[in-house]
């Protein structure tokens, strides 16, 4: 049993959806009464007026809403009324009922914020909307009461605020979900919260870090049995020496090498058991690519909603606005069906907000003109969906008003400086109507409070190419205006930390921030010649981002503090030093293009709010170059970056040595090229030098000492680092080293990999 | 356990009476509908006990819905609605002629003072309903009552001056019947006691004037009773007739659990008219107006009882029997019969 506190939430929030709904089939209601349709029709819809209208008063009365209950109530007794009575409704009554409508909208709106449960349902600002029609009654008097004398206030309006809007009150006015459950055909539907299903979206979406890392599971596995398969071979020769060894040997060697066979067996059967392991792995990674792929589609599929969500509000509003201008328009929609992404639809909303109102505005003509120009005294506007291809979706907004006059939008962009003169001069008349979506420009003469003043059409520009699609206008004079938005079914977006580097800004997925934060200079220590800093009691390295990006470093002053984002890739945290941190926000991430296949540190790019286009980092890469390039302290002055990484040329026979010396060193950030023997390496040595090399001492053909003593003698190569590896640790071995000119000497047995990459960091 | 059917087309509501419902331990609510379709459909899989029906819904409205449940799988129906406009109240008692057993009003809003007490009236009066047993109704397309083809023996011929009339769960459809068979002319006085939620005795009173031909109004304290004329006990009071021929309103403390009651009615009625009172017991639940009944038949008045076949629930009309207080035991159609015969005959023996 709840107690009466949750329980009464639990109803307002019932409640909101509730009222929500009943308004906007309200208003929708009202519309097709006033089409005027015949007697039954009408009849059946007054019903339906009547009907929601007292629905919603019982619905308040239950939370305990008495003033939204009591709007309902005198709206009530007013359609009653109409109810028994056979009367015409004109249009003065018209505007009457949706001013009630709108009053009892705003008074829902400051019953529910009073009440202390508006879950903002949308979380941009709605545009003003227009005051509240006034009441007609009194205006148009003498007509209606001519027409009605026995009823002279049937229909006695919105009523009076019944006490004074405590203060300026937000209006929430998204009537977004009202459809959701509102459709009774086909399946049957639940309600849920728009957050809720949020939420499961973006959980969902976290089951792909656990694919990723069975991925990761399966490449290291499958690597690791290749290398072991290319063993093979010398697995082979060692047992055939060890089986030769063991037929002429006798004693300690018999048993040295029969120790060694079994090894080799061992060796063996490990790899088999590898192989199995990286099987399996590579079932799971299906099983798991099978659950979670399908699972994902279907999440997307969850935020779906049919646009006449977005189109249906329309309908009253563009009746609404029309009545203001003294102007008369009716609004029709076709395509309303077509499912689109919930988040898309609502970034529609606003820039289609801009274009209806200004297609009312401006596009729609006065009764008079248009009876004047043939036409009917009721402008019609009709939106148009239908699907382009399988990703993207056309949205056609056509009026039948008075077009566009291109002769003025080229003289307003003249004016602007948009264009220079001779160009606009030889501009297509199709080319210059584009020009309406220039910031600023407007043809309207005057500056009404419902648009005109030319920033309105350069914000739907705006907002369709941030969601990746495009918005044109066409026109003819006289005969109407007609734009055409193209937008994708579906959002590639992400949330991502916007930072600032050298001036520049730059995108981090926001995946992969760990943290952002700041630190005294004082505290970032150098540790085993790296920068570090302290993060939650964690040394992390901390690693300058300009420098990464090779941006030029600023002549800045030094500041007691600098920034930083821990971010994270696999197991890999790294701090990096950034300007500043500018904040969170969700992009929508487009792709390089095919002109650029690939760009170290970037994955691709997005247009930001400021309608800026910003790069967004590759966290992977950003790691591999943080590697690479990770020794120089950071507040000292340090030469500037390295135009190209390292190479080394790695000259060993062994295999197994070979691909671990190779892997250690690519994973440092360098660049290796390998070499099966001396001779070999020197041969590519002449070809193309290289800026170290290693090398093991013992190899066929020619050995380590014999290479360095040929790189010392070549005139060419004679200053190249030269780093001998060896298994044997003997005087006499290091001494010859030295000798021939080797510039570092180690050993493998006390090799690891730190001390190999900050030799090579030495010499190089 | 008492199993409902709550149907209802406001989301908020049917959660608050859900609410409501479920925090009692002998309700259950397996069911709820949206819509009149939605009722009849889960009426008939549901089985409920009780149907709590709202009047307002989409598609078939709750008279409808009412009607189709009725006819087909009878259950105990009861209108739960909030207050609605006098001027509207022929939606309301429509429903009540589909077979619905009583109106009730929805509770007061969750969090204010008056919500537990409003609760429990309606969880109270919810339990009663569901022991109704309700029968299959068949609803004629014509309007022909049949008349008793043998004329009724008449006991007396004093002149009834006043015919008071008690009823309570399945009254106000007879009642409408009745007095709208009585003509403009009617020589006697009507008073009502008619068990009602508190709220809608106004909206009664409005829907039997549909109908009736003569006026009926809601009883005021002092009103002189005048001849063809119907008053309506209001809520919240006990309605009286003096020997003077005037109502009195009293606050007394409630009989048989209810104010206004028929006992009350009756005992003034039989004291101030003697053998000039006609008192009938309708259909209804529990006792009320049936000893007093027997008062009336003492002092020498007619007395009438609705008979068990026509009778919803044979409560009151069954006690008055059973304590032989009722000299007539008559469906409706004899019932207005008998009123008509009465008075002519009385108008006849003050004429005479």
């Amino acid at each position: 049993m709840l107690d009466s506190e949750a329980l009464l939430k639990e109803l307002l929030a019932t409640f909101e959806m509730e009222a929500r709904e009943h308004l906007g089939e309200l208003a929708s209601l009202l519309l097709a009464l006033e089409r005027d349709p015949e007697l039954t029709e009408r009849r059946r819809l007054l019903e339906s007026v009547f009907r929601r209208v007292h629905t919603l008063k019982g619905a308040a009365h239950a939370v305990n809403l008495p003033d939204v209950a009591l709007a309902c109530q005198r709206l009530e007794d007013v359609l009653a009324g109409l109810k028994r009575g056979d009367l015409a409704l004109g249009l003065a009554e018209f505007d009457a009922l949706h001013a009630s409508i709108n009053d009892l909208e705003q008074r829902l709106s400051r019953g529910l914020s009073a009440a202390g449960a508006v879950p903002s349902p949308s979380p941009r600002p709605e545009p003003p909307r227009p005051a509240p029609v006034v009441p007609a009654a009194p205006r148009e008097d003498g007509e209606v009461a001519a027409a009605r004398p026995s009823r002279p206030s049937a229909v006695p309006v919105a009523a009076p605020p019944a006490a004074p809007p405590p203060q300026q009150v937000p209006e929430p006015k998204p009537a977004q979900q009202h459809h959701v459950a509102a459709r009774p055909q086909g399946d049957e539907t639940v309600r849920v919260s728009a957050r809720l299903l949020e939420e499961l979206l973006l959980q969902s979406e976290e089951l792909v870090s656990a694919k990723q890392s069975a991925s990761v599971l399966h490449e290291e596995l499958a690597a690791l049995t290749g290398e072991l398969a290319l063993r093979q071979g010398e697995r082979a020769r060692a047992l055939e020496r060890a089986r030769r060894g063991m037929k002429g040997g006798a004693g300690g060697e018999g048993a040295l090498a029969a120790l060694l066979e079994q090894s080799c067996q061992a060796e063996r059967h490990t790899e088999g058991r590898l192989r199995l392991l990286e099987k399996s792995a590579d079932k799971h990674l299906r099983s798991l690519q099978g659950m979670i792929d399908p699972l994902l589609e279907e999440m997307k599929k969850l935020q779906l909603l049919p646009c006449a969500t977005v189109c249906d509000p329309f309908a009253k509003l563009v009746r609404d606005l029309a009545r203001e201008l003294g102007k008369e328009a009716e609004f029709t929609y076709q395509g309303g069906e077509l499912e689109i992404d919930r988040r898309i639809l609502a970034e529609l909303k606003e820039p289609l907000l801009h274009l209806v109102r200004n297609t009312v505005d401006h596009g729609i003509e006065s009764p008079a003109r248009r009876e004047a120009a043939g036409k009917p005294a009721r402008g019609a506007i009709r939106i148009d969906i239908r699907l382009q291809d399988a990703n993207r979706a056309e949205l056609v907004l056509e009026d039948d008003g008075g077009g566009i006059d291109v002769a003025r939008v080229k003289e307003a962009a003249l004016r602007l400086e948009v264009a220079p003169a001779e160009l606009l001069e030889r501009m297509a008349d199709q080319e210059a109507l584009q020009l309406i979506f220039e910031s600023g420009l407007s043809t309207s003469r005057s500056v009404g409070n419902v648009s005109g003043r030319g920033i309105g059409l350069a914000i739907v520009r705006d907002s369709l190419e941030r969601l990746g699609g495009h918005v044109a206008v066409a026109s003819t004079p006289g005969g109407g205006t007609l734009f055409r938005l193209v937008f994708p079914l579906s959002f590639a977006r992400i949330r991502g930390l916007l930072v600032q580097v050298r001036g520049r800004d730059c995108v981090i997925p926001a995946n992969n921030v760990e943290v952002s934060s700041r630190v005294a200079v004082a505290d970032v220590k150098r540790v085993e010649n790296r920068d570090t800093v302290l993060v939650n009691g964690e040394v992390v390295a901390l690693v300058s981002l300009a420098r990464i990006l090779e941006l030029e470093r600023s002549a800045a002053a030094q500041e007691q503090s600098l920034s930083f984002v821990l971010l994270h890739a696999g197991e890999k945290r790294i701090a990096f030093a950034v300007d500043q941190v500018l904040g969170v926000q969700e992009i929508l991430v487009k792709p390089l293009g095919r002109q650029l296949s690939r760009v170290r540190n970037v994955s691709g790019g997005t247009v930001l709010g400021n309608s800026k286009v910003v790069p967004v980092l590759n966290v992977a890469d950003l790691f591999r170059s943080a590697l690479a390039v990770e020794a120089p302290a950071l507040p000292s002055p340090s030469p500037a970056g390295r135009p190209r990484p390292v190479s080394v040329l790695v000259a060993e026979d062994s295999i197994t040595s070979r691909t671990l010396l190779k892997n250690i060193l690519e994973a440092a950030g360098y660049q290796v090229r390998t070499a099966v023997d001396g001779a070999d390496a020197l041969s590519q040595l002449r070809a193309e030098p290289c800026d170290v090399v290693i090398s093991d001492i013992e190899m066929p053909r020619m050995d380590g000492f014999q290479l360095t003593a040929a790189i010392r003698a070549d005139s060419r190569l004679a200053a190249l680092p030269v780093v001998l590896v060896t298994g044997l640790e003997s005087r006499s071995d290091r001494e010859r080293g030295i000798d021939v000119g080797a510039s570092a000497y180690l050993v493998k047995s006390s090799f690891d990999q730190g001390n190999l990459v900050e030799v090579i960091q030495k010499l190089s | 356990m008492i199993r409902l059917l709550v149907v209802e087309d406001s989301k908020t509501v049917q959660r608050a009476l859900v609410a409501a419902f479920e925090a009692d331990p002998e309700l259950t609510v397996v069911g709820t509908a949206e819509s009149g379709e939605e009722a009849v459909e889960a009426a008939k899989t549901l089985r409920p006990d009780l149907i709590t029906m709202d009047i307002n819904l989409p598609g078939m409205d709750g008279f409808d819905a009412t009607r189709a449940i009725m006819s087909t799988c009878p259950v105990p129906i009861v209108i739960v609605t909030g207050r609605m406009n006098p001027k509207d109240s022929a939606t309301l008692f429509r429903v009540m002629e589909a077979g619905a057993l009583m109106v009730l009003a929805k509770p007061d809003p969750v969090g204010t003072p008056g919500y537990q007490a409003s609760v429990d009236n309606l969880v109270h009066h919810l339990k009663l309903m569901a022991e109704i047993k309700v029968v299959r109704r068949i609803f004629p397309t014509g309007k022909a009552a049949p008349r008793p083809a043998r004329p009724l023996t008449l006991p007396s011929a004093q002149p009834v001056k006043v015919v008071a009339i008690g009823a309570s769960t399945g009254g106000p459809p007879l009642l409408r019947q009745i007095l709208a068979e009585l003509p403009a002319t009617f020589p006697a006085a009507v008073v009502v006691v008619q068990h009602m939620a508190v709220g809608f005795t106004e909206n009664f009173v409005h829907w039997l004037n549909r109908t009736s031909k003569l006026p009926v109004q809601l009883g005021t304290d002092g009103a002189q009773v005048s001849a063809g004329q119907v008053y309506v006990a209001p809520d919240h009071f006990h309605m009286e007739v003096t020997s003077a021929g005037r109502i009195m309103l009293t606050e007394a403390p409630p009989e048989h659990g209810v104010r206004p009651s028929v006992s009350v009615l009756f005992r003034s009625v039989a004291q101030s008219y003697g053998r000039h009172a006609m008192g009938v017991l309708l259909t209804g639940m529990g006792k009320d107006g049936a000893l007093e009944l027997k008062t009336i038949r003492g002092r020498g008045g007619i007395t009438v009882a609705q008979d068990r076949e026509s009778s919803m629930v044979f409560g009151m009309p069954g006690e008055a029997i059973e304590i032989d207080a009722a000299q007539h035991v008559l469906p409706p159609a004899a019932i207005i019969e008998l009123l008509h015969r009465v008075t002519s005959k009385g108008a006849n023996a003050a004429t005479s």
